[in-house]
């Protein structure tokens, strides 16, 4: 039997099953009167959730890109390399803004006679003397001075190119040829093969403390240059102010080993 | 690594997720309270920019370096060798008066991303690089590290990635004011030129032919021209609101010595700093292009002057570069050397040390307050002019220094009528014969016009205006002697050109103007050197410039009885360096210390002349080199010594004052100066001088004795000098005398200063000298020598005389102190012995010298003091033989 009372007041209900008094009724089909407000309680809970949850989202990635984790996805140019390296048009550089500026270079000549005394010159191209890379590395190596590259900064030609390490095959002639040798003291050498000559240059202990003038130690007791402006090869006997050269006869690794200061200033 | 990264990101990232859950306020919190418009600083740039060969750098700070590597600042900063002395975090923006420098609120308004080794390509934005042991972009710039057994590469990201990774925090890169960056070396290859030099022999042409090479192609398209171009475009659009400050090079070398010199022969030290020059050329031309083409508001910062001079190589205590260091030094990114790979240089090498940090510091700090002047119109020239005289006349003048012996003269004429003047700087001060005057020019940088040699002998000279459009520039002579001599300057066509007349020619329509010149502004008056970064453009603007300068310059005290004395312009310098100008007549003078009122200035004499403090308590004259003060009026009963204390410390304009009386020193009047501990010897330069010293609370007090026993009168004046000597400072050391028990030595300045921390030894006799040596608590040995008299001491002997005799000598000071036991004298003749004697003569033994076997000598003792006298075995002493006395 169901009931046909107010469910509030307790009156009866009228034909419609609706209270006259407070209009309350009690339908049976709807069940009971708790359910509606359990339901929309649910639905607001589940919204709330999900706009927290993006919330927390949207926060969660504010945060990583804040802290770099991930890259900026909203910068217009994020992960735009083209756009990061900003390629700007260039307009064409007006003649006043171009330096003319000439630097001064000494007269190799004028610098060489004020340094010692010239005993002779050679041409490159007359010279018997300037080795190949083969012979040059042959030679070089022959006297130990294989911890660094064997290099060369001239063309077959004399003129000036980049430096670069040379072959232990090749029959391409140039002027100089320079490597590197440490002894086991830590006393770093500069090698120069000039011609064919063979000069020695204690980088070391020309640092300005030991002495106030630069020393080389030289197979000849010359000193040889090369002057690439006339592709000719120097030699000089030098002033010892300007520089001391120590004639050796031969320099080698062995011999480098046993230098020390107060020998190469001797 | 990268998990690392990774992992302390996200622990900060749940951090910050945590406290917003707590519903903490967050990223607000602890912030800093915003100054109203701080000034941003971001500091890009190379090696010279990040302060390379200069400890401590950034992340040094955490000594292993497992552990720096695992904070990334940190390793970044080391990597790029950012030095916390680099002259970028030197500069004083956000608050000149306290002069707090920019490091000290880095990551706040101060931005850091220069890096050693920096190359223009690395002026670039790149990607977040989640794992930087392997490069993702071109701009990143490679590190390789091998040290402390950790070893690895690592690539540096962009530095213009500063702008968007929010380093800047709460600003945006619209917000930053200043970038200074110094890029391009490393592009044209310094660092192979250096090693060039100093690779190959003496007289080689490669370094000529590799530097040729380098700047041949400067312009070539896409070449170094079009990088560095790119980058300063680049900087420009990452801070658009920014000024860029492109700061140049410095000349690396200074010539000393021989043309042979080791490493580098005067040719190359000359051509390697004309290479330099030449690269400041062009970066000065593409930041006038950058301005003219593309609008950029960019400015150029030369260093060369306040370089020159100051290169490696040259005299160490003038160094402002490291010269080449071999092997690797304490932070070097590797601890050994690599032969295949040439490595065996510190990257410390041919970089500012810290003078050549305060010097950049100085020159980029001039260049952004001229920026600051610039909305008020200050001419470039201005600078330009003012840095020029400075750094190329008087590189040592200290602020406010008046240089009173200066030779030189200056003035600005605007000789083309460009609206530009040209500078004329004449040696000689009119009593010189041959003086010759340099015009200079300014375009876009100063350049030598040409020279001309001026007629006069004898007698003044001077430089004037005229009205004359031909000629606005005039020399004349003085009329004191009687002779004129006047030529008329002008420049046509960037030449000289010049007229001699006999005398003022008011028929060439040239009216000699003497009067104020509203286009002119004269920095430097009748050679006098006042420095321009003490005036405001305004007040410089405000001050009445003289267009002509009035040379007779009068050291008269003032006297208040006169009421007009002439000729003289009282330049006032309160302690907080600011210069302002106070007119005579002195009795309008209403200057009070600590509220230095500013007079009009009635005179068109716009140099210092003397300088003035004035107070309740006691007046002081100051000379015009604000050397010396001079007490000029009467006393109030404050203690002179305090009053210079409080002076003498307060400013590093003035280090000393005079005092008239001894009494006022605080010192009992009429005293002797080992009363009061005082040290006394005779003056070098006068006969009849004797001077006497001591050191009392930081000040060093100079007394006149009456006498050669150290009396000292009560009306004998007293100068007192602050001492600040840094006894750590070995290499500034010239002298050092000691002979009581206080040590003196003598500064590059001549300024006795005083030793507290040391110890003295006797080394034994030496040539002509004894050789003593001085050691400094935990610092390196200094050896000096003495001569006879002990009047003078010398690090490296040479002049020496002898003009007292041995008894005395020894008396006083062999006696009086145990820190000198032995007087040597190389000599006898040279301290009045006859020229021979014999030993029985003086009543004294002869036997061997110590242990030597062939030198005999006569001995004799006389109260505690042992004489020994070289001489033969029977006992013949004569003139050149030696004397030692010593204690018995």
């Amino acid at each position: 039997m169901e009931a046909r009372f107010c469910m509030r007041c307790g009156r009866p209900l009228n034909a419609d099953g609706r209270c006259p008094y407070c209009s309350k009724g009690a339908s049976p089909a709807r069940g009971p009167q708790k359910a509606p407000a359990n339901k929309k309680r649910h639905t607001l809970a589940i919204v709330l959730v999900a706009v927290n949850a993006l919330l927390l989202g949207v926060l969660a990635v504010f945060l990583l890109i804040h802290f770099g984790v991930i890259p900026n996805p909203f910068r217009k140019d994020a992960g735009d390399e083209r756009q990061s390296i900003y390629e700007f048009e260039h307009k064409p550089t007006p003649p006043e803004f171009i330096s003319n500026t000439e630097l001064a270079r000494p007269d190799t000549r004028t610098m060489l006679e004020e340094a010692g005394t010239i005993v002779s010159e050679t041409r490159l191209s007359a010279s018997q003397t300037a080795q190949t890379e083969a012979e040059a590395y042959r030679d070089l190596a022959d006297r130990g001075f294989t911890q660094a590259p064997i290099t060369t900064s001239y063309a077959a030609d004399g003129s000036y190119t980049e430096e670069k390490e040379i072959s232990a095959q090749s029959g391409e002639r140039h002027p100089t040829y320079q490597t590197l040798y440490m002894t086991g003291d830590g006393v770093i050498w500069s090698i120069l093969s000039i011609n064919g000559s063979v000069t020695a240059n204690p980088l070391s202990f020309n640092d300005g403390e030991h002495w106030d003038v630069m020393h080389l130690l030289s197979e000849t007791g010359l000193c040889v240059q090369y002057d690439s402006a006339a592709t000719t090869f120097f030699e000089i006997l030098p002033d010892p102010s300007a520089l001391r050269v120590k004639p050796v006869s031969r320099i080698d690794a062995a011999l480098l080993e046993s230098m020390t200061a107060e020998e190469v200033d001797r | 690594m990268r998990a690392i990264l990774i992992r302390k990101r996200l622990a900060a990232f749940l951090l910050c997720l945590a406290v917003l859950l707590s519903g903490a306020p967050c990223i607000a919190q602890g912030a800093a309270a915003a100054d109203d418009d701080p000034c941003i600083v971001v500091s890009l740039g190379d090696s010279y920019a990040s302060g390379e060969g200069n400890e401590d750098f950034y992340g040094q700070e955490i000594k292993d370096i497992r552990q720096r590597r695992e904070n990334r600042q940190a390793w970044e900063d080391w990597l790029a060798h950012r030095s916390t002395l680099a002259w970028s975090g030197q500069l004083r923006l956000n608050d000149p008066a306290t002069g707090r420098s920019v490091s000290m609120t880095r990551g706040k308004n101060w931005f850091f991303a220069a890096a050693s080794g920096a190359e223009t390509e690395n002026i670039v934005r790149t990607r977040y690089n989640p794992d930087p042991t392997k490069q993702i972009h071109p701009g990143e710039q490679k590190k390789v590290y091998d040290r402390d057994g950790v070893s690895g590469t690592y690539y540096l990201p962009g530095q213009l990635n500063i702008f968007y990774d929010g380093t800047l925090g709460k600003y945006s890169r619209e917000d930053v004011d200043y970038v200074t960056v110094s890029i391009g070396g490393n592009d044209v290859g310094f660092v192979e030129v250096l090693k060039l030099a100093a690779f190959r022999g003496i007289f080689s042409s490669e370094l000529y032919d590799n530097i040729d090479a380098k700047l041949k192609h400067f312009y070539d398209p896409g070449s170094t021209h079009d990088d560095i171009l790119d980058a300063y475009l680049r900087i420009h659009a990452a801070a658009p609101n920014a000024t860029i400050i492109v700061v140049g090079y410095p000349p690396l070398l200074s010539k000393a010595g021989n043309i042979g010199m080791p490493l580098f022969n005067t040719w190359e030290c000359d051509y390697i700093n004309q290479a330099v020059g030449a690269l400041n050329d062009r970066l000065r031309l593409l930041v006038l292009e950058c301005q003219t083409l593309y609008g950029l508001d960019i400015e150029f910062c030369s260093v060369e002057t306040a370089f020159e001079g100051h290169g490696a190589y040259s005299l160490p205590t003038r160094q402002f570069i490291y010269p080449i260091m071999f092997f690797k030094r304490a932070q070097d990114l590797t601890d050994h050397i690599d032969m295949e790979k040439k490595d065996f240089i510190s990257s410390y090498s041919m970089h500012p040390n810290e003078k050549g940090l305060k010097a950049y510091t100085e020159c980029v700090q001039e260049t952004i307050n001229h920026h600051e002047n610039k909305s008020r119109d200050v001419p470039m020239w201005v600078d330009a002019y003012y840095r020029f005289i400075r750094d190329r006349l008087y590189p040592e003048a200290s602020p406010g220094q008046y240089l009173n012996d200066e030779p030189h003269r200056f003035a600005l004429f605007d000789m083309d009528m460009n609206g530009v003047p040209e500078l004329l700087i004449y040696n000689g001060d009119g009593s010189h014969a041959g003086a010759a005057c340099i015009v200079y020019t300014y375009v876009t940088r100063i350049r030598e016009i040409g020279q001309i040699s001026c007629g006069w002998n004898e007698g003044s000279s001077d430089l004037a205006y005229t009205d004359n459009d031909n000629y606005p520039g005039l020399f004349h002579s003085d009329a004191s002697t009687g002779l004129y001599w006047t030529v008329y300057l002008g420049l046509q066509d960037g030449k000289i050109t010049s007229e001699t007349v006999d005398e003022y020619d008011e028929d060439k329509g040239a009216t000699v103007k003497r009067t104020k010149d509203e286009d002119l502004y004269l920095l430097f008056k009748s050679g006098r050197f006042a420095p321009l970064e003490m005036y405001t453009y305004d007040a410089l603007m405000a001050m009445d410039w003289a267009a002509y300068v009035e040379t007779a310059l009068h050291r008269s005290i003032p006297d208040k009885r006169e009421t007009e004395p002439t000729g003289d312009l009282l330049a006032a310098i309160d302690r907080s360096g600011v210069c302002r100008y106070i007119s005579v007549p002195y009795s309008r003078m209403e200057a009070l210390m600590g509220a230095l009122k500013t007079v009009e200035v009635e005179y068109e004499i716009g140099m210092l002349y003397s300088f003035c403090f004035a107070n309740t308590e006691l007046a002081f004259s100051f000379d015009a080199n604000l050397w010396e003060a001079e007490e000029e009026t009467e006393y109030s009963g404050s203690i002179p010594a305090a009053i210079a204390k409080r002076y003498l410390k307060g400013t590093e304009l003035c280090n000393g004052i005079c005092i008239p009386r001894l009494s006022l020193t605080g010192f009992r009047g009429t005293v002797n100066a080992k009363d009061i501990g005082a040290e006394f010897f005779k003056d070098e330069e006068y006969e009849d001088l004797w001077l006497a010293f001591v050191t009392r609370n930081g000040l060093q007090y100079e007394f006149i004795c009456d006498d050669r026993y150290g009396n000292i009168s009560d009306d004998k004046p007293c100068w007192i000098t602050v001492s600040t000597y840094d006894a750590g400072v070995v290499d500034d050391l010239w002298f050092c005398i000691a002979r009581s028990n206080i040590e003196f030595y003598l500064d590059e300045t001549y300024d006795v200063v005083r030793s507290d921390a040391g110890t003295l030894e006797t080394v034994g006799p030496g040539g002509d000298f004894m050789i003593y040596r001085y050691k400094f608590s935990g610092k390196p040995e200094f050896s000096f020598s003495f001569d006879s008299t002990l009047s003078n001491a010398y690090a490296d002997g040479y002049d020496f005389f002898f003009d007292d005799y041995p008894g005395y000598i020894a008396e006083r000071y062999v006696q009086p102190t145990d820190r000198c036991t032995s007087v040597y004298v190389s000599r006898l003749s040279a301290i009045g012995f006859a020229d021979s004697l014999n030993a029985s003569d003086l009543d004294a033994e002869v036997r061997l010298f110590g242990n030597a076997e062939d030198v005999w000598c006569a001995v004799v003792t006389s109260g505690e003091l042992r004489y020994c006298f070289a001489c033969t075995k029977d006992g013949t002493i004569n003139g050149s033989s030696w004397l030692l006395i010593d204690r018995h």
